[in-house]
């Protein structure tokens, strides 16, 4: 066997690219353990790893150049970029029914081994027909027809053993389709179209249970998308829609894709990880916020938290010199202060806006049940509170939030951090409405200075209105407050007004009152807008 | 001896000339016997290019298009002249049995996958009784067995039928099984109902 320094610099050779990698290194993991994987690139150290003991208990010593190949190939070109693996992933959700393992990384390896096949066919077969016949019960018919196409594409070179082949039997004519595959396939230019004809074909070979086996030995070995990555692509692109038209007029697929809402699209995405959930729609959220917040100012560091002086205390030996406050202690020791002086340190002080014109706001969402949990389906009432607490953190200023539906609600710190705010907001109760006045009449008694109040719900909080106990809390927080609007989706207009009627007299209130929940997230640009420019 | 074929390269000329604009049968036609000529045979009578064309299927006219624009390269040129010459078949046979051993490919085949391209340039070559070039003669016979389109699609076909049967019994996206590339007759063949 060569050496891994020869080894790395022929597989360099196969690119013909200069890689920001370094050098690879040995890993040595147990044969029979883990996923089976050959090889992968550790993103920290970037540097590819390889399992040198696995490869030879596959008998397929002589492939090292290959196996490190193959890895360079997925830094250097397949995929181009981690956007790219996220857009597929998010493209095979439409494609692909539910539950079933992802193929992204059998598509790039079909990439990647064309390329590396034109030169060292035999050695990647031998570690595949190694790896088949010592595991094959670990891969499913996906995998298996995956390699049969490699056998298409490199005649006279055996990859699957007779065991295999005899599997793969179950599927009439799977040979004949492996050898249309590789004559189509890789004459396909754009990638999108590539994939959703992989998908198509591969359709038919993912077993009942959604193919959750082993990747082969030179699988799971892709960057993955960070949740950013992945809420962006949810979105979809229109060289996929163009993709999938194509195939539709090909007949590759039956039926019209329709297309799928995004947090649908992130739903199936992330399947059991409900972290990867969060990140991925809290990703989503900020990216529909930023459509509506166009006019992004320049944003001011957090205030520093200010500091005022403590009482004093006894200075001793060993204390910092420069907190001795010597007027103090001349007026308190007189001619003894230089032996008994006084020192005195400070405290943080609550922070406050550093300038007076950005309010402070103080939202209050309605998370009952009338509208859809943000994890679900897009959420205008949580949508736009996180419009509002995003423009006015932008501006410098802070905000509290109060998230309401039934029985105790929520309330946050003051938030001086977007993302803090647009994850707290991002909660979801469900349940029935009823307005907290207990807590709003706390907040305005607490609070010193005069804020502005938003309330970002529907009807109901028209109905909660007309409380008999709602009245008088109304009346002393809209004396208490600098504006108090009403950001709500209502069924029609006229009646909101009605009910809101005795709010209306009061100069500080201001209802903000929309038809439609799609029209919420521009009525709160435009009233952060108008907040910002009082 | 006439010259082997280098197949990488005539393969490289023919993709060159798909990206161009097509070449209009009658030019294509002309360029042809124009070889015949220069190898000193009787071009193919208009009366038999009539036939050809009238009998033929839609993709006929793109193929010769693609024939003739190949063949005004002048690195094909000279091979095809030299194996012209050489051949003992008329040229009638030859071209005869050339357009029938591509039938199946379309236009947009030919301009478009690299497969093809070489199963178009091999075919060529091996009518007029060309080797290729760095290969031995069972080297050359498989790889055209390999590339040869209508055996693939024969063996796709039983892929095809077992594949719609199976998506009838499928929740959830369906294939199609449809063309993997359109042939070039008013679009792709719709899937049987």
């Amino acid at each position: 066997m060569i050496s891994l320094q020869q080894a790395w610099q022929q597989a360099l050779a196969v690119w013909d690219a200069s890689v920001a990698l370094s050098p690879p290194r040995p890993w040595h993991g147990e044969p029979s353990a883990g996923d089976g994987s050959l090889a992968c690139l550790d993103l920290e150290t970037r540097q590819i790893m390889v399992n040198l003991d696995l490869l030879q208990a596959l008998g397929a010593e002589n492939s090292l150049v290959a196996v490190l190949a193959h890895e360079v190939g997925h830094h250097v070109r397949f995929p181009h970029t981690v956007g790219l693996v996220a857009s597929l992933r998010a493209l095979e959700t439409r494609l692909l029914p539910p539950g079933t393992a992802s193929l992204v990384n059998l598509f790039f390896d079909l990439l990647v081994n064309e390329v590396v096949g034109r030169t060292r066919a035999a050695e990647l077969a031998a570690v595949y027909r190694g790896y088949v016949e010592q595991r094959q019960t670990e891969l499913g018919p996906t995998a298996l027809f995956c390699l049969s196409v490699y056998q298409a594409m490199w005649p006279g070179i055996p990859v699957l053993p007779p065991t295999a082949v005899a599997r793969m039997d179950r599927y009439e004519g799977w040979q004949g389709e492996a050898r249309m595959f590789a004559q189509t396939f890789f004459a396909l230019s754009d990638p999108y179209l590539q994939f959703v004809y992989f998908c198509s074909v591969l359709l038919r070979y993912i077993p009942q249970d959604g193919g959750r086996g082993a990747c082969g030995p030179l699988g799971g070995d892709l960057p993955q998308p960070a949740a950013e990555d992945l809420a962006a692509a949810a979105l979809g692109n229109p060289q996929a829609d163009r993709a999938l038209q194509e195939a539709e007029t090909r007949g590759w697929l039956e039926g019209k894709v329709a297309p799928t809402p995004p947090l649908a699209v992130l739903q199936r995405l992330a399947g059991p990880d409900d972290s990867l959930h969060h990140r991925m729609v809290a990703a989503h959220y900020h990216r529909l916020c930023e459509t509506y917040l166009f006019a992004v100012e320049v944003r001011r560091p957090a205030p520093e938290q200010g500091e005022v002086a403590a009482a004093t205390l006894p200075w001793e030996f060993g204390d910092d010199p420069h907190l001795i406050d010597w007027t103090t202690s001349l007026l308190a020791h007189g001619a003894l202060a230089p032996v008994q002086p006084l020192q005195r340190r400070q405290e943080p002080d609550s922070p406050a806006s550093d300038s007076p014109q950005v309010p402070e706001l103080e939202l209050y969402l309605d998370t009952s049940g009338s509208m859809p949990s943000p994890y679900e389906r897009l959420n205008s009432l949580t949508l736009a509170a996180q419009i509002l607490a995003t423009a006015v953190i932008r501006g410098g200023g802070r905000v509290r939030a109060v998230l309401y539906s039934q029985g105790r609600p929520q309330v946050s710190d003051w938030l001086y951090d977007e993302d803090v705010a647009r994850t707290f907001l991002l909660q979801y109760a469900g349940g029935g409405t009823e307005f907290p006045f207990a807590t709003l009449a706390e907040n305005c008694r607490s609070q010193r200075e005069a804020v502005t109040r938003v309330v970002v719900s529907d009807d109901g909080f028209v109905w909660d209105v007309a409380r008999p106990d709602a009245a008088s809390v109304m009346a002393a927080a809209l004396d208490a407050s600098a504006q108090f609007l009403a950001l709500l989706v209502v069924y029609a207009e006229t009646s909101a007004r009605r009910g809101l009627r005795p709010l209306l007299a009061h100069p500080a209130f201001r209802p903000v009152l929309v038809l439609e929940p799609d029209d919420l997230a521009g009525a709160a640009a435009a009233t952060a807008r108008a907040l910002l420019d009082r | 001896m006439t010259s082997p074929l280098p197949v990488a390269a005539m393969q490289a000329a023919l993709h060159a000339v798909a990206l161009q604009p097509p070449v209009p049968p009658d030019v294509a036609i002309a360029v042809v016997n124009d070889c015949l000529r220069l190898a000193g045979r009787v071009p193919v009578a208009d009366a038999t290019w009539d036939a050809w064309w009238r009998d033929s299927h839609p993709s006929w006219t793109a193929q010769v298009g693609m024939l003739g624009a190949w063949l005004m390269d002048r690195t094909p040129q000279g091979l095809t002249i030299g194996w012209m010459g050489a051949a003992t078949a008329s040229p009638d046979r030859v071209l005869e049995s050339f357009f029938a051993a591509i039938a199946p490919l379309s236009a947009e085949m030919l301009r478009n996958n690299p497969y093809r391209q070489e199963e178009f340039v091999r075919r060529w070559g091996a009518c007029w009784g060309a080797s290729m070039a760095g290969e031995t003669a069972d080297q050359s016979a498989a790889r055209l067995a390999w590339l040869d389109y209508r055996q693939t699609l024969a063996e796709y076909e039983r892929a095809r039928r077992a594949r719609r049967e199976e998506s009838r019994r499928r929740p959830g996206m369906k294939s199609g099984g449809g063309d993997p590339e359109p042939t070039g007759e008013g679009g792709a063949r719709r899937r049987d109902e």
